[in-house]
């Protein structure tokens, strides 16, 4: 990724140096990275919202309100994959590592993969 | 306006709840098979999809899924008789707003609006939030 906002499900105050959330509905924040020209520009972070069974468009929405281009999960349900897919946003997969700063740098270089289909929880897809 | 699609084998299930959307002005469409409701939703965009399990042509999860492939941002509710836990089993991941019974009564179309309401004010509420540098 050469320039973008990469929003990361994390746990706590996040943050470049935190640890991300395996559910990304019930996550503390998102820790938000600006990409400029490959390199990272400023971090941020952004405060979940409520999750209600069913609700799982608001965190969708809210992320394209914030204008990210990318997402990194280490899991997912097929609506909220669908939606940010009808919202532009990329959703990329890792679900081995708990920091959130090496798979920043990973999705940076274009060594993280999107995440498929077949990949989503539920269903007897697995989690 | 709010639009919702309402899909089971047969349309008398769904009487009372049609009745009670019809008072709340919301305009609802039937269709007796999950093949004409993805020909719906191909067509139109709908609020709401609910769907009952006894379908002729696929399963309850297969046609939320198809309808996902649609359109996302479009809630739903199924109409099963599966057990609570296996319930959420089968339709986890997909996002479904709530189980009814088979037989909906004029309560559960009132159930369905306040969570649609509630639904929608989160997402007002989030109007306003952005994000707080912290670097």
């Amino acid at each position: 990724m050469e320039n973008g906002k990469i929003a990361i499900p994390s746990n706590g105050a996040g943050g470049l140096g935190g640890t991300r959330a395996g559910h990304f509905g019930h996550c503390d924040v998102f820790t938000l990275i600006d990409v400029e020209n490959g390199e990272i520009k400023e971090v941020s972070t952004l405060q979940n919202q409520e999750h209600v069974q069913g609700g799982c468009m608001v965190p969708v929405n809210l992320l394209s309100e914030n204008r990210v281009n990318a997402l990194i999960v280490g899991g997912i349900g097929m609506r909220p994959l669908m939606g940010f897919r009808q919202v532009g946003i990329d959703v990329y997969h890792d679900d081995q590592r708990a920091e959130i700063e090496p798979v920043v740098k990973d999705l940076i270089a274009g060594k993280l993969p999107q995440i498929s289909n077949d990949q989503v929880c539920g269903g007897g897809g697995g989690q | 306006m709010t639009t919702i699609l309402l899909t089971s084998k047969e349309r008398s299930i769904f009487k009372e709840l049609a009745a009670q959307f019809s008072d709340n002005q919301i305009i609802s469409e039937w269709v007796g098979s999950a093949q004409e409701a993805i020909s719906e939703l191909t067509d139109k965009k709908f609020d709401l999809f609910i769907v009952s399990e006894d379908l002729p042509d696929m399963t309850g999860r297969q046609l939320i899924e198809e309808a996902l492939f649609k359109n996302a941002m479009m809630n739903s509710v199924v109409l099963s008789q599966l057990p609570h836990d296996k319930f959420h089993e089968t339709y986890e991941g997909l996002g479904v707003l709530m189980q009814l019974s088979l037989n909906p009564e004029k309560q559960d179309a009132q159930n369905i609006l306040d969570y649609l309401n509630r639904i929608e004010q989160i997402q007002q509420q989030m109007g306003t939030i952005k994000g707080e540098s912290n670097r």
